[in-house]
């Protein structure tokens, strides 16, 4: 009884000793790789990656003021037939291995998105070591110059590319941070389609090393552009960032924005602002005979930031007048996108989930050509936007000045 | 007579006297020197018996002698009639001064027990800010002194026996009849019946005697040495076992919980006392588990990390040799080494030993690269945290659970340490203190319990004692309605 025990024992204890530790990484031999690029050059897959240097971040991060003397990343690409095979020749360059779990952007090329981004999920949703969460975004040429590029004030530009993603999503809401499980979605829902942001390198030459750093004002530098169209898994155009405004409403995608309007209808030039704090889109799908009309509803509140109209705020019916006017200026932006998306005949504004859901036996026979008939839906927009609030000054200063 | 059990050892003191006058014969009085209180001998024995002894009418038989230096000389409180040898042995060592008559069969044992010892002091280990600042001694009969001014009640038994061939200790157990189960009670007799050994030095010898699992880090018998810990153990049903010769007393039967509570819970604030108790509870699952979980996490699950954490850990560890699991084995032992130095080194050296290890081998370790400064907050953070638990032995399994957890975390990663917490937690349900559970305000759950676990409710809802301890009929503490509330608006002032 004994011996069996210890037998036992013993081989409980070879198990840890002769099992344990396979898949063991020491941080120090981990490549941390903050953002990937993708990019298709003659029929292969090149897979760019920003890998950060921990010490030269954990040095300039101690360093406040300093600034940063090293580089805080490095870039280097490898090539082969799929994205995984790709990422795998890079044992052939690196001393690290690559590791993906603290990516935060996926940058594509618009010539890979045009290739179709099916291997992309299939990597992101096989493999558990990197995440669904990353957002995706869409540069125009080549996508691996997006990670060379340098940031300002943030350190790891992945990591920057992300936070500004996050923010403009929350504040101004134009172009959307769409994560690649977001992505997933819109391409397998009834709608097959999705839209991505851009993000491009606005000026030359690119910021790419320490030198270039050290000045106030870059060469050049990252920012978000137009909205890119996904139908299928393949990417077929652009909208700009104005349309994308209107994309965002009917996609009920507004957190918080901000926009020039006219105080009343003889002025038509827009004087002033209005922030947008609250808004919720409800889109009720109408049929009438074979056609298809949409009820667009937005409702929204929120503050006026400034205004350079010749108005008084006391009066009730002065700030029903701003609203209207907020209301139709609104109902424009959703109108020219309704064009711009009905030229790309894609239903990116999801009107396909809509019907499918209000109509089901209907959309069986719609679905079989649904880019058609999406062209041939109407849209009636509605918008209600309450201004809550006025600010510290009911007055302008125009008024002010003008009266005396 | 004596001196051929004892041998001629010159601390014992035959003292003659042979005086004819008085017409008593051949008085002897034997003691040793060291064990007697040297006053009492001089004034309550030998000064009565040399002066007022001839105001006696000298009766005619040796045993009429007996009768009346028993009852009319010795004013000493405790005095007995020996008829053996190997009794008058027993008495003599254990202070007492014997009176021998010649021609007399019986001998007298008067109790001038005495000599130097230790006075009561602060205690030394378990220290509180507000509560008695007494401590229990060496001496078992000033520990049943403190506990008797602490319990005046009439159920409170004391049960001395001697135990060890050649120390002859003498162990005590002390509760209060009515509240402590008698079946355990009755368990403690028969265990420390059981013991036969030829030395008992500490109550630790004891512990270990009649501790229901050896097997186990855990310690399965509390021990205080502080007579209000005991005398609250006492009332919530324990038993106190006090060994002589040392402080620390030991509280049998004991739970898993009670090794939290420090009895200054009881003396400050409940809300106070509630964090402070989960604050004990979290550090003993830092002490025990935060290197293997750094370890872990560390070097399997990266990706649990935020990013900028990461990143400066993967900064520290560049340059760093070894291995994460070698890194925290190596700053883990330098700690135990650095504790145990600590206790050992005499008093004088102890700012040199600290000089030595926070900066030779806190800080230099780390700018000479051999381990990472996180590796460093890691182990010294542990060790603070392990120093929180009020009960020092508790606080040794902890440590010791440490290192196992460790090489789980380093070899399996979370996944083994995930296990080695099921293994130990199933350990946990299955020891008993004397046929306690160890668990038992958790797993049995017991409700009432709950008051006083996790966190302390102030004393007026305490109304229950903890049933797994106190016996049945007598659980309850104190009356109904006893939360103090503000004078009605009815009552005059």
């Amino acid at each position: 009884m004994r011996r069996i025990a210890r037998v036992f024992l013993l081989s409980i204890g070879m198990c840890l000793v002769t099992t344990g530790c396979w898949d063991r990484t020491e941080l120090n031999e981990l490549a941390i790789t903050s953002a990937t690029a993708i990019d298709w050059e003659d029929g292969q897959w090149v897979v760019s990656y920003q890998v950060v240097i921990p010490s030269a971040i954990s040095a300039a991060m101690s360093a406040v003021g300093e600034g940063a003397s090293k580089l805080p990343v490095i870039v280097y690409s490898t090539k082969g037939k799929t994205i995984r095979d790709a990422v795998w020749h890079s044992s052939l360059e690196s001393p690290r291995k690559l590791f993906f779990s603290h990516t935060r952007v996926i940058v594509v090329s618009n010539i890979a998105a045009k290739q179709g981004l099916g291997p992309l999920m299939d990597v992101y949703f096989r493999n558990p070591d990197s995440r669904e969460t990353v957002s995706v975004l869409i540069a125009e040429g080549n996508a691996r110059k997006i990670l060379e590029q340098l940031m300002q004030i943030q350190i790891i530009p992945g990591d920057g590319i992300e936070e500004m993603m996050r923010r403009e999503a929350a504040d101004f809401s134009a172009l959307p941070n769409v994560r690649i499980y977001d992505l997933a979605m819109g391409i397998v829902s009834p709608a097959h389609s999705a839209v991505l942001p851009e993000i491009l390198v606005s000026g030359s030459p690119g910021v790419t090393s320490v030198d270039a750093m050290n000045r106030t004002s870059l060469t050049s530098k990252l920012r978000l552009g137009r909205l890119a169209v996904i139908r299928g898994d393949k990417m077929i155009g652009w909208l700009t960032r104005n349309e994308a405004m209107g994309v965002a409403f009917m996609r009920d995608e507004i957190n918080a924005t901000t926009f020039s309007f006219p105080c009343h209808s003889q002025d038509r030039k827009e004087s002033s602002a209005f922030r947008l704090n609250h808004s919720s889109t409800k889109v009720t799908p109408r049929k009438s005979g074979d056609h298809y009309a949409m009820e667009i509803a937005v409702k929204g509140e929120g503050m006026l930031l400034e205004t350079n109209c010749d108005l008084d705020l006391n009066k009730p019916e002065v700030i029903k007048e701003m609203e209207k006017q907020l209301e139709i200026k609104v109902k424009d932006m959703i109108k020219t996108s309704w064009n711009a998306t009905k030229n790309l005949q894609t239903d990116i504004l999801g009107f396909a989930d809509v019907i499918h859901r209000k109509y089901p036996k209907q959309w069986k026979q719609l679905k079989k050509d649904w880019p058609a008939s999406f062209v041939q839906v109407k849209i009636d927009p509605h918008v209600k936007i309450t201004i809550k609030r006025m600010g510290l000054s009911k007055k302008s200063f125009k008024s002010i000045t003008e009266n005396n | 007579m004596i001196q051929t059990v004892l041998g001629t050892s010159s601390d014992i003191v035959v003292r003659k006297i042979n005086d004819d006058s008085t017409g008593l014969d051949g008085v002897a009085f034997v003691y040793i020197y060291d064990l007697i209180d040297q006053q009492t001998v001089n004034q309550m024995i030998l000064h009565p018996l040399m002066t007022e002894i001839g105001e006696q009418t000298s009766p005619s038989s040796s045993s009429e002698w007996l009768k009346i230096i028993k009852n009319k000389v010795l004013s000493v409180g405790q005095v007995k009639e020996l008829h053996s040898m190997d009794e008058a042995v027993n008495q003599l060592l254990e202070g007492c001064t014997l009176v021998f008559l010649q021609g007399c069969t019986v001998a007298l044992a008067a109790n001038t027990y005495g000599g130097e010892y230790r006075s009561i002091e602060e205690p030394s280990s378990q220290t509180v800010i507000r509560g008695p600042k007494e401590s229990f001694t060496e001496n078992i009969k000033t520990n049943i002194s403190l506990m008797r001014r602490r319990i005046k009640s009439t159920e409170l038994r004391v049960e001395l026996r001697q135990i060890g061939k050649q120390t002859k200790t003498h162990v005590g157990i002390m509760f209060l009849k009515g509240i402590a189960k008698d079946k355990i009670v009755e368990e403690i007799r028969t265990r420390l019946n059981r013991i036969d050994t030829d030395s008992i030095l500490e109550s630790a010898y004891i512990e270990e005697f009649i501790q229901d699992a050896n097997m186990t880090p855990f310690p399965t018998i509390e021990n205080t040495e502080r007579p209000d810990a005991a005398a609250a153990g006492i009332l919530e049903g324990q038993i106190a076992i006090i060994v002589d010769g040392t402080p620390f007393v030991l509280l049998a039967p004991v739970t898993f919980v009670r090794f939290f509570q420090s009895s200054e819970d009881f003396y400050q604030r409940y809300d106070i006392a509630t964090f402070l108790r989960i604050i004990r509870y979290v550090s003993f699952f830092i002490s025990m588990l935060l290197p293997s979980l750094f370890i872990a996490i560390s070097t399997f699950h990266q990706e649990m990390l935020p990013t900028p954490l990461l990143i400066s850990l993967a900064a520290q560890r560049e340059g760093v040799p070894f291995p994460a699991i070698v890194e925290a084995l190596l700053m883990e032992i330098t700690f135990e080494v650095l504790r145990e130095a600590g206790v050992r080194m005499p008093r004088v050296i102890g700012p040199a030993i600290s000089i030595v290890g926070a900066l030779v081998l806190g800080q230099a370790a780390v700018q000479a690269g051999l381990v990472s400064a996180a590796m460093v907050i890691v182990v010294s953070f542990t060790a603070i945290a392990n120093f929180v638990i009020p009960a020092i032995n508790m606080a040794i399994a902890a440590r010791l659970i440490r290192f196992v957890m460790m090489i789980l975390g380093g070899t399996l990663g979370l996944f083994g340490i995930m296990s080695g917490m099921m293994v130990i937690l199933i350990h946990l349900a299955g020891l008993r203190s004397f046929g306690v559970p160890y668990l038992a305000p958790l797993s049995p759950f017991i409700w009432t319990n709950w008051k006083d676990t996790f966190i302390r409710v102030p004393q007026w809802a305490m109304k229950k004692r903890p049933p797994t301890m106190a016996s049945k009929n007598n659980i309850t503490r104190q009356g109904k309605g006893q939360k103090p509330a503000p004078p009605g608006p009815n009552s005059d002032t």
